[in-house]
């Protein structure tokens, strides 16, 4: 099967790949690009730790193909966190020790980026229901839904 | 250690500094299993078995090898002959022989140059199989006529003339139960049954591999124990262990399951098929359910004896466990936790360890306690709620002490569960008041932890900050607590502390991170070795003062003189004695090698408050509380951590979660979403205690933490759900449609 | 030095009904050698790998571990954890 050559823009760089037409998003960036944050946990779109801003929309990259990138602007964990600092939710995150073995955090924070653009000011139910498509194994969620909101607190007192 | 010196406040130790590699992971830098490559590198595919029993006639590869990209084709001839006993079990287990066991069940492996050559090149394989009876159920695997799932199954325990299934067999006890339940004023019996879980890790088992032809191999793998990963495939390869350099890389999860080998020695035989080239296997999501290690599923029979003011007088389990096609259940564990909170005058246990065709059982977190916990504590409850006594003073009336006989034999040291379940009673939650349709459950749970073997090594930096590598992953924070007991030994800051997990050429043999044990016995060997480094530093002082060693001593982060005869000299920092000593004799590091003990039980007690729709038999968990003795919490956030992790698992094995197989003895659900674990609008806050009865036998008091919290919620959602409805449930998970017909029939789920 | 040994039931059928032995033994090592000699159904079960509660610790077996006089020592099975 021929590759077909893909440009796109990644966290603001642009970037070119050959993609083999059966190759997910999630493939991509892990395999050409080196862009290992972004996890496959399922490949079927269950799990959220594939996460990633697709155009504005946040997606699992598991179930996007690679070739769909073509032309359009993509934000991975790598890019969340600023040039001289973390982003508060990566910042919160780690204070308040919402993360254990971590893999699924890249798409935990991906989501909550995602959520706390839109709003931020959810209620502590719309935020376990934003984030009720990425699993966590580790933590119960406790920990991570009042990182989120104390964010919340945080991105509104600044405001 | 002296009670009083663990009643000090400790300076860094019950802080909440933020974790060493934090950064790595919310940046997405850190590097876990599948997130490497090499040059040359290949991927690597499974073939499974399509069937839960079959004959494997031939494996015809030709085709396959033909294809384009195909490097390497393994199936059993390219491993050893002549291994036996464990060792045979795990190669069967890893790489199918002459019988498919599972659904599931690795029979040849590919390595191309693209994951998609490799799949198809699975697909190309030609596989001749002859369909044998299967068997699931444990119930059934145990009868006598149920089709055997291998040929002399059954080791020295299990008496002539059992079943073909049963693996092995036990039975422990003390005192006349006959007695004790004649004494009872109520006695109460139940059969209890719960399903086979998956530990769920989010990360699916991955690892690049290489080995060439002088048999010197490497391995990246994301694991819970790297010398065990090591071990196993030296053992099933043929191997010289010390060749083989096994390096963890960090571990999305594991709750047990990544403590053995799967895919590892696949990926380094293909790679020594290819002549040696790195070869990166991954596995799917429904490879990880269908072909790794969930728990067991049990099926037990509980006798409990009550006296009416709420003393139990007696008790009889008999448990029944399949841990797949190599046993290997949990059920001694099990036993071992039934009645371990309790002083009963009488107890007896039975268990049976069943074969069953399907994948072979590795350990979850607590092994065995959880499903004890749900027979044991849901009776005790029944009974309970039979006499209209509070369950948490009957508990409190039972509850073991120190000093107390166990009820699998041996004396307990210093335990907690008696200020644990005072401090649940104390909670706000236990008197919030509850509306219709809503039930308040208690339970508790126990597990014994592990200590083992552990070596470690602690250096001096130039600059007066202190390295300290260990063997045990960090799977949940356990960097930053071995760090803060490092700080506190030494008397520096935190920051001034870098833990490193080598990779296994670096140290002497590691258990894994299993059993609740990286903070107590890599702690506890790390205080070891630092305190070696301390005594050095205070002897390299008193040369530089000329007095005797004796007369110097050590105390945050500084060599003082012992008082004032030693002298009037002012205290030297160990930024002063690192920076001096390449003159002063040379490096200064220690180490320490042991098989630890002095390990601390944990016990825990939950209560969970749930609503039950009397419509479609929905469980909303509305309130939770998780209160655990861990001894001495080093980093509370991460004993919190670990709290809630468990109590969740326990969570989604109790309301969701259960291996569903069809008539063919194939999985039905192996994907996420079928496989349903726990989502965050699921769930409520999980409100946790900290309880702290110090461990006498530890430096700093500690306990294991990581297991216990699965094994309460289990009973205690049962519970729960019995005081919303008045219906029991005798049977996980309690799904909608098994608690509507519970409510309109009156049937137990069984 | 004497020490009491405690064994599970299910193995009371190699050691001539008794579950509790007084054993005169120096250490583990000498222990589980003497085991093995006046009760040689016992050894399968010895050699599968035993964990031993001595005095109420807990802890894989060190042959040359001493025994203190008068200790309790319960067998059990080789534990695990998850």
């Amino acid at each position: 099967m021929n590759k077909i050559h893909v440009k796109t823009n990644i966290n603001g760089d642009k970037v070119e790949f050959l993609a083999d037409p059966r190759e997910t998003l999630l493939d991509c960036l892990r395999d050409h690009i080196g862009l290992t944050g972004s996890k496959e946990g399922c490949g079927t779109g269950d799990c959220g730790a594939c996460s990633c801003i697709f155009d504005g929309d946040l997606v699992s990259s598991c179930l996007v193909l690679g070739v769909e990138a073509e032309g359009k602007s993509i934000e991975t964990i790598e890019g969340m966190a600023g040039e001289k600092e973390l982003h508060p939710l990566q910042k919160k995150f780690i204070e308040m020790a919402a993360l254990q073995c971590g893999f699924c955090t890249p798409g935990i924070l991906i989501a909550a980026k995602a959520l706390l653009d839109r709003n931020n000011d959810p209620t502590e139910s719309e935020v376990r229901y934003w984030l009720a498509g990425n699993l966590c194994r580790c933590t119960g969620y406790d920990k991570i839904i009042k990182a989120v909101m104390e964010t919340a607190k945080d991105i509104r007192e600044i405001a | 250690m002296a009670k009083d010196e663990l009643a000090k406040e400790f300076k860094y130790i019950g802080t909440r500094p933020a974790r060493p590699d934090g950064f790595d992971k919310v940046t997405g830098r850190a590097k876990y299993g599948a997130d490497v490559s090499a040059v040359g590198m290949l991927h690597g595919a499974v073939l499974r078995s399509p069937y839960a029993h079959a004959r494997i006639k031939s494996i015809n590869f030709e085709k396959a090898a033909k294809l384009d990209g195909v490097k390497a084709i393994v199936t059993r001839d390219d491993f050893p002959v002549g291994i036996d006993g464990d060792t045979l079990k795990l190669l069967e287990n890893t790489i199918a022989g002459k019988f498919a066991y599972y659904d599931g069940h690795a029979i040849a492996a590919v390595a191309a140059t693209s994951v998609h050559a490799a799949k198809e090149a699975i697909n190309e394989i030609e596989v001749e199989y002859e369909v044998l009876p299967h068997v699931i159920d444990v119930d059934e695997a145990i009868k006598p006529d149920a089709p055997a799932v291998r040929e002399n199954a059954g080791d020295f325990s299990v008496p002539e003339g059992s079943s073909p299934n049963i693996a092995s067999y036990i039975e422990f006890g003390t005192g006349d139960i006959n007695d004790g339940f004649d004494k009872a004023d109520l006695v109460k019996s139940g059969r209890f049954k719960t399903e086979a879980a998956h530990q769920g890790y989010i990360e699916p088992h991955a690892c690049m591999a290489q080995l060439d032809h002088d048999g010197q191999g490497e391995m990246w793998v994301c694991t819970q124990g790297h010398w065990y990963i090591r071990q196993m495939c030296a053992s099933v390869l043929g191997l010289e262990a010390s060749k083989l350099c096994v390096t963890p890389s960090e571990i999305g999860g594991g709750f047990g399951g990544k403590t053995t080998i799967f895919i590892e020695p696949l990926a380094l035989a293909l790679s020594k098929k290819s002549g040696g080239r790195p070869v990166k296997i991954v596995m799917s999501r429904a490879e990880v359910l269908r072909a790794t290690g969930p728990t067991a599923s049990a099926s037990m029979d509980v006798k409990i004896g009550i006296t009416k003011d709420g003393c139990l007088t007696s008790g009889l389990v008999e448990f029944r466990m399949q841990g797949g096609a190599f046993g290997g259940s949990p059920v001694g564990e099990a036993l071992q936790c039934a009645f371990a909170s309790y002083n009963m005058p009488a107890v007896h246990h039975i268990g049976y360890d069943i074969l069953a065709n399907r994948p072979r059982a590795a350990a979850y977190r607590a092994p065995g306690s959880p499903m004890a916990a749900f027979a044991v504590e849901s009776l005790i409850d029944e009974l309970c709620r039979d006499l209209n006594l509070d369950p948490i003073d009957v508990r409190l009336k039972n509850a073991v002490k120190e000093g107390d006989k166990s009820s699998y034999g041996p004396k307990f040291k210093k335990i907690g569960l008696i200020e644990t379940l005072e401090a649940t009673k104390d909670h706000p939650n236990y008197s919030i008041s509850l509306g219709d349709n809503q039930g308040r459950g208690v339970a508790a749970g126990y597990w014994m932890n592990h200590g083992g073997e552990t070596s470690v090594s602690v250096s001096l930096a130039e600059d007066g900050s202190v390295n300290v590598t260990v063997g045990t992953p960090d799977i949940g924070g356990s960097r930053a607590s071995i760090a803060l007991m490092t700080a506190e030994t030494y008397g520096i800051p935190y920051n001034s502390v870098r833990v490193n997990i080598a990779e296994t050429g670096a140290l002497g043999f590691n258990e894994p991170t299993h059993g609740s044990r990286a903070t107590l016995a890599s702690g506890k060997a790390v205080y070891e070795a630092a305190n070696q480094t301390i005594s050095e530093m205070c002897q390299r002082v008193a040369k530089k003062w000329q007095i005797d060693p004796d007369a110097v001593f050590w105390e945050n982060g500084y060599a003082k003189p012992a008082g004032p005869n030693a002298g009037d000299f002012s205290p030297i920092s160990i930024k002063q004695i690192a920076a001096e000593m390449d003159q002063t004799g040379g490096p200064i590091a220690g180490h320490h090698e042991a098989s630890i003990r002095g390990v601390g039980h944990s016990f825990g007690v939950h209560i969970a408050d749930v609503e039950v729709d009397p419509d479609t038999g929905r469980i909303t968990v509305l309130r939770y509380l998780v209160a655990q003795d861990a001894g001495r919490a080093i980093h509370p956030s991460y004993v919190e951590g670990q709290f809630q992790g468990g109590a969740v698992q326990g969570i989604g094995w109790a309301l969701n979660e259960e291996y569903v197989y069809g008539a063919d003895g194939c999985l039905q659900n192996a994907a996420f979403l079928d496989y349903r674990i726990p989502v965050a609008s699921d769930l409520p806050n999980i409100d946790t205690v900290i309880v702290e009865v110090p461990n006498p036998d530890h430096p700093f008091g500690v306990r294991g933490v990581g297991e216990t919290g699965i094994a309460p919620p289990l009973p205690a959602l049962a519970n729960a759900v019995a005081a919303a409805t008045n219906v029991r449930l005798r049977s996980l998970p309690m799904s909608p449609a098994k608690v509507l017909k519970a409510i309109k029939t009156g049937s137990d789920g069984c | 030095m004497a020490v009491n040994v405690y064994l599970w039931n299910s193995l009371k059928k190699f050691t001539n009904d008794q579950d509790e032995l007084t054993i005169e033994a120096k250490s583990i090592g000498e222990l589980l050698g003497i085991l093995e000699r006046d009760f040689p159904g016992l050894k399968p079960f010895l050699d599968s790998g035993i964990s031993f509660a001595i005095n109420g610790e807990l802890s894989n077996p060190n042959s040359n571990e001493p025994l203190p006089d008068g200790a309790e020592i319960y067998l059990m099975q080789k534990l695990k954890g998850g």
